[in-house]
């Protein structure tokens, strides 16, 4: 049975216009689940909801076994932490940690013992007198992690809690957040828009637009194969173009590229479209090579811009089907703009995507 | 009194929360004249109402957009997601808003309240109309001593007045940091 059960949740801010529309997940026991999508997916709505300071207009939360939906958010021993922090100003470092267990009327020396090692399990045991004010950014969402996490709440809900720190700060705190999630072996809901973030920290990730789900499953999955359009987009395939299917069968979906037909995966649970169908094609920028002249076998093209990045060189091309952006290793041959070029798939990593063998997902809100 | 506003102007945006905001600060930007004026009329002249409860009212009136407007800035440097925490901590809502709001607005409605002392002190133009037999504020006494009499009188006490605004302000900016909220 999972730990957290969503169960088509449906909640709107106005009439007629569901911000999420008979939501439904499951997260196991001891699960870090990421929420990953754009501003406005829902994200943020669906933890609110968790936490209880959102009520939905239909739909069912239940963890451990018990139903949540009606409990007030004070009941209901979850922990969050804030984008923000949102740490007591005017209280310690101790007393910020110690609020929640206070609020439990735990006796005084269990709340000591409590705080002194969750403040111990952050390292920020030597600062348990500082005021927030006097902490770094980062050591400020330490705090709030151990404040979260004294109270043992049955799931942990972490609302962007990276997005204020700087970039190296943000690598450090991810594994942090992960190390500790881990040892204490706690339920956990990540909101992030940021798609490398929730690759590295969780154990599945839920990528969400406009209300619903549009794919679910490990950071591996959803990085390599995309199921839609929208998480392709999301996932970083720099490049996509229609193209004509030319035939499908054996795992395998034909294509012209160029003039000679290439081969790219195809996974059949998501049909068997007739050749004549369009098919989105997706690739990475490094998932193509240049060479020169335009005899060698693939689609002919021409520079337009290069741009320098470290040992990678980055080429925009033009060509018959559309721009595609090209990573090459800056090692080798250089072409300047103007030249002109032959662009070879290696599509062992490129995926087809056809929208109509998946319903559309979620209506337009706009 | 400006703490519920003030509370309810930076929390939520309601409909015609910017009326509202408009309405509290109306004193500030109308002449005092035409306040004090108003009020005579409508307090004494109409209400039949006490000297000195039409004072305190005239008083309390051309308070409040002080107050409101400090009390406001110190709420609005804190984070509104600090509520939300408590709560989720298990904080009811009211035990959220004592603990951890209300310790935070302290220096506010303590400026607010050394503003609003000051503003009234040195208040004419309200206090003028309002003030009446037996009950009458110091500047307005000053001002008819003036008008008989020319001595140095008021000139020492207008030197006290002054000498005792600026260390008030002086202290309340040194204890609270006043400046970071006018």
């Amino acid at each position: 049975m999972p730990h957290l059960e969503i169960r088509d949740l449906t909640v709107s801010y106005e009439k007629n216009q569901p911000t999420l529309e008979q939501f439904s997940l499951d997260v196991e026991q001891g699960e870090l689940l990421s929420l990953l999508g754009p501003s406005g997916c829902g994200k943020t709505t669906t933890l609110r909801s968790v936490a209880g300071f959102i009520r939905p207009d239909a739909g069912r939360i239940v963890i451990n076994g018990r139903d949540y939906t009606d409990l007030p958010p004070n009941k209901r021993d979850i922990g969050l932490v804030f984008q923000s922090y949102a740490l007591f100003p005017h209280l310690t470092v101790f007393y910020n940690v110690a609020f929640g267990l206070r609020m439990r009327r735990i006796p005084k020396d269990e709340v000591r013992a409590r705080v002194t090692k969750a403040l111990k399990m952050v390292g920020l045991e030597a600062f348990a007198n500082r005021r927030p004010a006097q902490l770094s950014g980062g050591q400020q969402q330490r705090v709030a992690l151990a404040r979260a996490t004294v109270i043992e709440p049955q799931v942990l809900l972490l609302d962007e809690p990276l997005s204020n720190l700087d970039a190296r700060l943000r690598v450090d705190m991810r594994q942090e957040i992960r190390r500790l999630q881990q040892q204490l072996g706690i339920t956990t809901l990540y909101v992030t828009h940021d798609q490398v973030e929730a690759m590295s920290i969780s154990d599945r990730v839920v990528v969400m637009n406009q209300g619903a789900i549009e794919q679910i499953g490990t950071p591996e999955s959803i990085f390599a194969a995309p199921e839609t359009v929208f998480v392709a987009d999301f996932m970083g395939f720099d490049n996509r173009f229609s193209a004509v299917v030319e035939s499908v069968g054996n795992g395998k979906l034909r294509v012209f590229w160029g003039g000679a037909p290439i081969e790219l995966r195809w996974n059949s649970k998501f049909g068997s479209p007739q050749s004549g169908a369009r098919a989105e094609i997706f690739f990475r920028a490094d998932d193509a090579s240049l060479v020169a002249g335009t005899e060698a076998s693939g689609l002919a093209g021409q520079v337009i811009l290069h741009t320098f990045h470290g040992n990678e060189l980055r080429y925009l091309v033009e060509t018959e089907v559309g721009e595609f952006s090209i990573m090459q290793d800056s090692a080798g041959e250089r072409f300047e703009s103007g030249a002109a070029v032959t662009v070879q798939a290696q599509t062992q990593k490129w995926i087809a995507i056809f929208e109509d063998a998946r319903k559309t997902k979620g209506k337009s809100h706009d | 009194m400006g703490m519920p506003v003030a509370y309810a102007l930076t929390r939520f945006q309601f409909a015609g929360s910017g009326m509202v905001e408009t309405v509290f600060s109306a004193p500030i930007l109308v002449p005092g004249l035409v306040i004090g004026f108003a009020m005579l009329n409508f307090f004494v002249l109409l209400g039949d109402m006490q000297v000195m409860t039409g004072l305190f009212i005239g008083h309390t009136a051309i308070l409040f957009p002080y107050s409101v407007r400090v009390i406001s800035a110190s709420l609005r440097n804190l984070d509104p997601y600090v509520e939300d925490a408590a709560v989720s901590l298990g904080a009811n809502r009211l035990r959220g808003f004592v603990l951890v709001v209300l310790p935070n607005m302290q220096a506010g409605i303590a400026a607010a309240f050394v503003l609003g002392f000051i503003t009234s002190f040195n208040n004419v133009p309200v206090s003028l109309f309002l003030s009446g037999p037996g009950v009458t504020t110091l500047p307005v006494s000053m001002l008819s001593y003036l008008e008989y009499y020319f001595d140095p009188t008021i000139a020492a006490l207008s030197t006290l007045l002054v000498i005792f605004t600026v260390v008030l302000v002086q202290t309340a900016e040194r204890l609270l940091g006043l400046s970071q909220y006018v």
